[in-house]
């Protein structure tokens, strides 16, 4: 196998481990909420052992070995020989977070915690079943002295045993490390040279090992390709040297030997049947892969690169493209006709092939589409870790987790949602001590609710904490001259503040009894989203942030506005309204540009004419008044014309980002219509001052 | 044109390259043929805001925003008005690693030449009217001489040439 072949090889292994990682995490956390099916067992535990196979297939030698501790563990949970317990669960989330570490540093580095926890796993494994020295580490075995025995151990590997990266001679040149040992191959599945495939693995082997080693240690060997293999281990008696495998079941051994060996043999077809039916809600489970906690820059790439996509929306394009190919040659058939053009039928035609077109767009859309729980998974970790950290009794409530929206918006809003979260626990909840004393229930709640609301999508974060004290936030304002002592803002207004640039600091949070930590940098990711965060917060009950993201980046819904003879479109979800220019007071204030009344405040006005240097002229008759990020203004056009949706394109594929454009579109005439960055003219100069 | 068959001669006897050549006031330029996607009658463009002079605009190519730059201005000549001969060349560049597609508008496509690397002169010592950066070099192709540009200098849209180097044409 070459190296490049070796390479993606390795970036599957990574990201399927990225799934094991997150089927195990979400899982303990399920166990630790008192669920201790047998089911989930099993789930937890095949998840750890294919992170240990493949990290050690790939030479990812100590993640492989800390796995394999978490695995004799979690094996000890499984058969029930132990109980799960609150410490053995955090110890396993423990090792799980140096795993994660270990994989994103692609082997490269071994974990300062590694084998500390590894010391840990193995005290805990012994603690529960001290007289099971079998299920202990095999690197280093046991010292007491195993009597030497003859094993037969009969290899047989799958045809595709090589193609999953594994080699056959390495396994027996372990073996051979055992003992002595005498290895036959037996090749009548070889098939004759010209259905010859060097891919594929077509020998088998059998091995007789003489040595001092138990049934175990040899099976350890073959554990990591036991799904593309069968491996017999059958203990001999000394004369009892057969190697003809037809015999096999002739061979005596002993019936402990016998009952364990019937195990292996069929626990790989059961485990693949088991695989397959999981194979669909890990598909979904992908979600958190995306965003790893502490993603190496590698990691996030390749995360980025791929889609999984259910069958189900797959096949619904497909039938999609086969109506479109129908109606398309049932039009060439109307066209081909002889005679004058059929115009009724060519009408209804058309309006099919309007309808499929629209559809397609919808489903490919949909394809970018993912539920809300891919991004959510990580939080339940999060809030737990958090919680123990501050002695906080949190409890997460997750509603509406399977709203859709577009992957990146998903994949960019995951940060910001994540700091959102830990404020909310860190700074907005109480501890159990405060909360005894405000008469409210010792478990805070931290509610996460998510739904569709006219094209966007709405992600709520609420608690029952202690809320805003409004009064400290406007002086720290003050202080720190972001409000000028003498203007006077109404409660939701000294609330946004906290979103300003400049308000939050590290040391507020210490003095503020709020939120403060990069609240802007959260508002900034949200803006440059296209979406909005809104603050709502009662002093002493409680907070809710409020987000509203556009379900996809590719589409908007548009106004259409002309100035200077050319078309232009203003996403028409911060457009507030439109104002005749006459009909408000405006006046130019010397170099700073001209401002307007609406209601009763005073707002920049921005001309279009100038900021894009149009043909000079008076400013538009016409005043959008636009809202971003909480801040108002109002743009000067000369007309204003149709609605329609559009879709995005981006004017750096082919040529750079031009500062007030956020991409262009092309209309229905083919034309191409620039799209205006509504945040690009926002003047973020504080609050609006009332007149 | 030049006959097809006199072409297909010409590059079975010698391996050399193709090019595009399109004439531009009052000269003849080539272009790698390689990089030529295809050639669009003029067709309006909308204006992109902050950008420099010789970029006329975006169009709609088959879905694809694509600008649009006008030689002449490029090259500092002389406005002309578009009439129907007016092409747009629509090339590819690769620029910072990434392909991009970009149309250049000249006065009219004249012919397909085919030139090996070894008959294009470099341009240190012979002048033209166009900025030294954007040529590659001169080449003679039927007994008269064509420019061959360097076009990524040319799509480059933030890179502006030294005017100080401008020379006047020695044919």
């Amino acid at each position: 196998m070459d190296e490049l072949d070796l390479e993606e090889l390795k970036t599957m292994f990574l990201e399927e481990c990225r799934e094991h990682v997150d089927t195990l995490e979400r899982g303990l956390l399920e166990m630790a909420q008192a669920d201790q099916s047998a089911d989930l067992l099993n789930e937890v535990f095949r998840a750890a052992h294919s992170i240990k196979g493949g990290g050690a297939t790939f030479g990812f030698a100590d993640l492989a070995e800390l796995t394999h501790h978490m695995e004799t563990l979690l094996d000890q949970m499984r058969s029930g020989e132990r109980a799960v317990s609150d410490e053995d669960i955090e110890l396993l989330l423990e090792s799980l977070d140096v795993v994660r570490e270990l994989m994103e540093s692609l082997g490269n580095e071994d974990h300062p915690n590694r084998t500390a926890l590894q010391a840990r796993l193995e005290e805990a494994v012994g603690s529960a079943e001290p007289a099971a020295p079998a299920a202990a580490d095999t690197a280093e075995p046991e010292p007491e002295a195993l009597a030497t025995q003859t094993w037969q151990v009969i290899f047989e590997p799958k045809l595709e045993l090589m193609q999953r990266g594994n080699d056959p001679l390495l396994m027996l040149r372990e073996l051979a490390r055992l003992g002595d040992i005498s290895v036959t191959p037996m090749l009548q599945h070889l098939p004759d040279w010209n259905g010859f495939d060097p891919k594929c693995c077509y020998v088998s082997w059998i091995a007789i090992l003489k040595g001092a080693v138990d049934e175990a240690t040899i099976a350890e060997i073959f554990e990591w390709v036991e799904f593309d293999c069968t491996v017999t281990i059958l203990a001999m008696a000394e004369e009892d040297c057969v190697s003809e495998m037809a015999e096999q079941s002739d061979a005596e051994p002993d019936t402990k030997a016998a009952a364990e060996t019937a195990e292996p043999v069929a626990q790989p077809e059961a485990v693949a049947k088991e695989a397959a039916a999981d194979a669909a809600p890990k598909a979904e489970a992908k979600a958190a892969a995306a965003p790893p906690a502490k993603a190496a820059a590698s990691g996030g790439a390749s995360s980025e690169a791929s889609i999984r996509v259910s069958t189900d929306k797959i096949d619904e394009l497909i039938n999609l493209v086969g109506e479109l190919v129908i109606n398309q040659s049932m039009l060439s058939g109307l066209s081909a006709a002889d005679g004058p053009l059929d115009a009724e039928q060519l009408r209804e035609r058309l309006s099919e092939l309007e309808r499929n077109t629209r559809q397609l767009q919808e489903g490919v859309m949909r394809v970018r589409m993912l539920p809300l729980s891919m991004g959510f998974g990580r939080l339940p970790r999060l809030v737990r870790d958090l919680s123990r950290k501050l002695d906080k009794a949190v409890d997460l409530v997750v509603e509406g987790a399977d709203t859709e929206i577009d992957k990146t918006v998903l994949e960019q809003m995951m940060d910001p949602l994540v700091h959102l979260v830990r404020n909310a626990v860190d700074h907005g909840l109480e501890t159990r001590a405060e909360r005894a004393e405000t008469n409210k229930r010792e478990t805070g709640e931290l509610r996460l609710s998510a739904y569709h609301r006219s094209g966007s999508v709405v992600i709520e974060i609420a608690d029952d904490g202690k809320g805003i004290d409004p009064e400290r936030i406007l002086n720290k304002a003050i202080e720190r001259g972001i409000v000028r002592p003498d203007e006077s803002l109404s409660e939701n207004e000294i609330h946004r503040l906290i979103f300003a640039p400049g308000f939050s600091t590290a040391e507020v949070v210490s003095d503020v009894s709020g939120r403060g930590v990069g609240m802007d940098v959260v508002r900034r990711n949200i803006m440059e989203l296209g979406g909005q965060v809104d603050i709502e917060s009662s002093f002493g009950s409680g907070t809710k942030v409020t987000i509203r993201l556009p379900l996809t980046l590719a589409i908007l819904d548009g106004q259409l506005v002309s100035c200077a003879e050319q078309t232009f479109v203003i996403p028409l979800a911060s457009i507030i309204e439109t104002l005749e220019s006459s009909q408000c007071k405006v006046s130019g204030i010397a170099k700073s540009g001209s401002v307007f009344q609406f209601r009763d405040e005073y707002l920049p006005l921005i001309d279009l004419r100038s900021e894009f240097e149009l043909e000079q002229s008076e400013a538009g008759p016409l005043i959008v008044v636009i809202e971003s990020h909480g801040l108002l203004y109002g743009l000067a056009i000369d007309r204003v014309l149709g609605q329609q949706q559009i879709v995005i394109k981006a004017l750096e594929d082919n040529y750079q980002a031009v500062d007030g454009i956020s991409g262009a579109t092309i209309m229905s005439d083919g034309s191409v219509a620039l799209i205006i960055d509504p945040t690009a003219f926002a003047q973020p100069t504080g609050l609006s001052s009332a007149a | 044109m030049q006959d097809s068959t006199n072409l297909a001669d010409q590059a079975a006897a010698d391996p050399a390259s193709q090019y595009l050549t399109f004439v531009l006031d009052t000269e003849e330029y080539a272009i790698d043929i390689l990089r030529v996607q295809e050639i669009k009658s003029w067709s309006p463009v909308t204006p992109v805001p902050r950008a420099p002079d010789h970029l006329l605009g975006v169009i709609n190519l088959r879905g694809a925003i694509v600008p649009v730059i006008d030689l002449r201005r490029r090259f500092h000549l002389e406005e002309t008005t578009f009439t129907n001969k007016t092409a747009v060349i629509i090339v590819r560049s690769s620029h910072d690693q990434a392909e991009k597609v970009i149309g250049l508008v000249v006065d009219a496509v004249a012919e397909v030449y085919n030139f090996s690397a070894t008959q294009i002169q470099s341009s240190a010592n012979i002048g033209s009217s166009v900025d030294v950066d954007f040529v590659l070099g001169l080449a003679k192709a039927d007994e008269k001489l064509v420019i061959v540009l360097n076009l990524e200098k040319i799509v480059d849209t933030n890179f502006e040439p030294d005017d100080a180097l401008e020379v006047v044409a020695s044919e």
